[in-house]
């Protein structure tokens, strides 16, 4: 800062002093300073005042005395010494202001980019939170859903019927908030994959109908379904996606009616080319609370936000698409949820007839089949020997060691590996590359399904590249896990 | 009674004004002013049963401390060094700036100071002492902590 020196007779003070830095004479333009008076009592900034009549700094400019903004400077001669104050206070005020402007912008800025790392830094968390806090649920949520759904089709007495019901019941619910509180976190992180395929919509609309119908019945309303005349016959979209967001939304329009008949109904907004513009009316009797519409991610403090997870994950996708997703009010107050959805729509509809799905069988074997546990969670190895010996079809044995478990693959005939994703922390991929290499000829050709609390895509798929026949996602049901068994083994061996 | 210059030299911001008004006047406002220049106070302490005359130098605020004027810095007896513990900028040269002062002000002692410790949750304040280790008191302009000790350890630095 190099000041423009305003010097002339209106602002420029003279103070000659004696060698004991008494005032000898002083103009008093600026202050008034008494003959004979010490300097260095005047301020404390002349206390070391000796120092810069020494020095070769011999002007300092910028210095507060008095709220005054002084540019002093110092010299001698062999009799006298004099300082020479000038004042500079407009020119230092208008640079203060300029100053002050700046470094509270720069401080603001500061502030916001630190309040920015602490947003990310909260989000890292609580996404990492999700992670572990999912993976660690997984384990004792499948024993729970697998036994319950075991005792449910046992000859229990009716009342313990009941109470398993329940039991079963409720982890389902767990089991699909889980699952939702996954699929939002992987939502809001962006890892969304679509595969979108062509699809008979007023085909998949009418099998929703049935869906909810049926369900609705079971709860005591009705659900209807009234489809536009201009609504393509056919479209492209990831009908996973479409699923998720048709069903959190007329889940979250059960849950919150009061009425007896809940109806999906399904526009053409606009078609442009082979782009349409869908709107889908979700209307009930009920009111959806604004927490529910309003929340991007709903907190898990109470049921009404728990509901709210489902909005979310509709709005997410809907993002995702595009599309728009918001609460009206109907004529008597009732809550009325509104998706606008964009698709292709296919010119030429060329759709692969699907094979006839054929239902596993549970047969009686003759002999058992051998399968090999791998799994380091005592709640994991608990469910799956306790599903798989119910079935009386399997001799299992268990191994925790990634030693004992080549050991064994290398010196004896199995028929199937249920393997966890890591063992002892060995990577389930690394240790199927193993097995590969150091089992007999036999087993290298038996089929090796992966049991994993893994939500991510990528990871599934590295499973499947790397060799194992099938990938069941923590939690699941005995009949999951049954069906992956019996659907990957030779049966015919057996019978 | 001896006389005792002290520099306080910092990032703009961190509250080097407030400090010094809160040790001096015992006063404290949330405004922010910016210091130019230099603004020089004074207050007596009383150290051991010894009087010391201090005169308290206020820098204005610079990121780099080769911008401070040389010819404020003449004749100083001790520094402050003052870092704002919520604004990682102000202190992420520190080590480059106490070489600069160590360099050119040998035997010069320097008092390396966190302030705004008041934003700091009190729950937390044992975990935050392990980050800031690097300095050597945190204190509070606002809530005036550790304030008086901050400018009687400088003192007592000078006088041995």
């Amino acid at each position: 800062m190099t000041p423009h020196l305003d010097i002339n007779p209106q602002n420029s003070q003279i103070i000659v002093l004696d060698e004991n830095f008494q005032v000898i004479s002083s103009n008093d333009i600026i202050f008034n300073l008494k003959e004979g008076s010490s300097i260095e009592q005047f301020h404390p900034f002349f206390t070391q005042v000796d120092l810069y009549f020494e020095s070769e700094e011999k002007k300092l400019n910028c210095v507060e005395i008095h709220d005054k903004l002084l540019d002093i400077s110092f010299s001698k001669n062999a009799s006298n010494r004099t300082i020479q104050l000038v004042d500079n206070s407009v020119f230092y005020s208008r640079l203060q202001e300029i100053a002050q402007k700046r470094n509270e912008s720069y401080i603001f800025n500061e502030v916001l980019e630190l309040k920015n790392d602490m947003l990310e830094e909260a989000a890292s968390f609580k996404n990492k939170f999700i992670s572990n806090f999912s993976h660690e649920m997984k384990s004792p949520l499948t024993l729970i859903s697998a036994f319950s759904s075991m005792l449910v089709k046992s000859d229990l007495p009716l009342e313990q019927n009941k109470l398993v019901e329940a039991i079963y019941e409720q982890s389902e619910n767990l089991k699909k908030i889980l699952e939702d509180i996954i699929e939002l976190s992987f939502l809001k992180r962006n890892q969304i994959e679509l595969n979108p395929e062509t699809i008979n919509f007023i085909e998949y609309l009418e099998n929703f109908k049935f869906k909810y119908t049926t369900k609705a019945s079971n709860l005591g309303f009705s659900f209807s379904l009234k489809i536009g005349s201009q609504v393509p016959e056919y479209i492209e979209i990831d009908k996973r996606r479409l699923d998720q967001i048709l069903t959190n939304l007329i889940e979250n329009a059960i849950y919150f009616n009061n009425g007896e008949n809940i109806v999906l109904t399904v526009k053409e907004n606009q078609r442009r080319a082979s782009k349409a513009s869908l709107r889908f009316k979700i209307s009930g009797e009920g009111v959806i609370p604004e927490t529910v519409a309003s929340n991007n991610l709903p907190e898990l403090s109470s049921d009404i936000q728990i509901k709210g997870l489902g909005f979310s994950i509709a709005k997410e996708l809907l993002d995702v698409y595009n599309g728009s997703l918001y609460i009206e009010k109907d004529e008597s107050g009732n809550s009325v949820q509104v998706a606008n959805l964009r698709v292709k729509v296919p010119l030429n509809v060329d759709i692969p007839k699907a094979a006839p799905t054929e239902s596993p069988t549970k047969p009686t074997f003759s002999e058992k089949a051998k399968i090999i546990i791998a799994e380091d969670n005592g709640i994991t190895q608990y469910t799956a020997i306790k599903v798989l010996v119910n079935e009386k079809n399997f001799n299992t044995i268990v191994f925790s060691d990634p030693r004992d478990l080549l050991n064994a693959v290398e010196n004896k005939d199995y028929d199937l590996i249920l393997m966890s994703s890591s063992l002892s922390q060995v990577d389930a991929i690394e240790l199927l590359n193993m097995i590969k290499e150091f089992a007999n000829d036999h087993n290298k050709k038996i089929p090796v399904i992966a049991l994993t609390t893994e939500s991510d895509k990528k990871r599934i798929s590295e499973f499947k590249k790397s060799g194992f026949k099938q990938v069941v996602q923590k939690p699941y049901t005995d009949d999951e896990l049954l069906e992956s068994v019996y659907s990957n083994l030779k049966i015919k061996k057996f019978i | 009674m001896v006389s005792k210059k002290i520099v306080i030299v910092g990032s703009f911001g961190v509250g080097k004004t407030s400090l010094i008004r809160r040790f001096v006047e015992d006063q404290f406002s949330e405004d922010y002013k910016v210091t130019i220049g230099v603004h020089i106070m004074k207050k007596q302490l009383n150290l051991n049963d010894n009087d010391v005359n201090l005169i308290i130098w206020d820098t204005e605020g610079t990121d780099d401390i080769e911008e401070v004027r040389p010819a404020y810095l003449l004749g100083t007896h001790g520094f402050i060094y003052v870092a704002d513990i919520s604004r990682p900028k102000t202190f992420s040269k520190v080590d480059e700036h106490l070489n600069f002062l160590q360099n050119k002000y040998q035997k010069t002692p320097i008092l390396k100071v966190g302030n705004k410790s008041d934003l700091i949750p009190k729950g937390m304040m044992a975990e935050k002492k392990d980050e800031f280790d690097f300095l050597d008191i945190l204190v509070s302009a606002k809530e005036g902590n550790n304030v008086q000790r901050m400018f009687e350890r400088i003192t007592k630095m000078m006088l041995t």
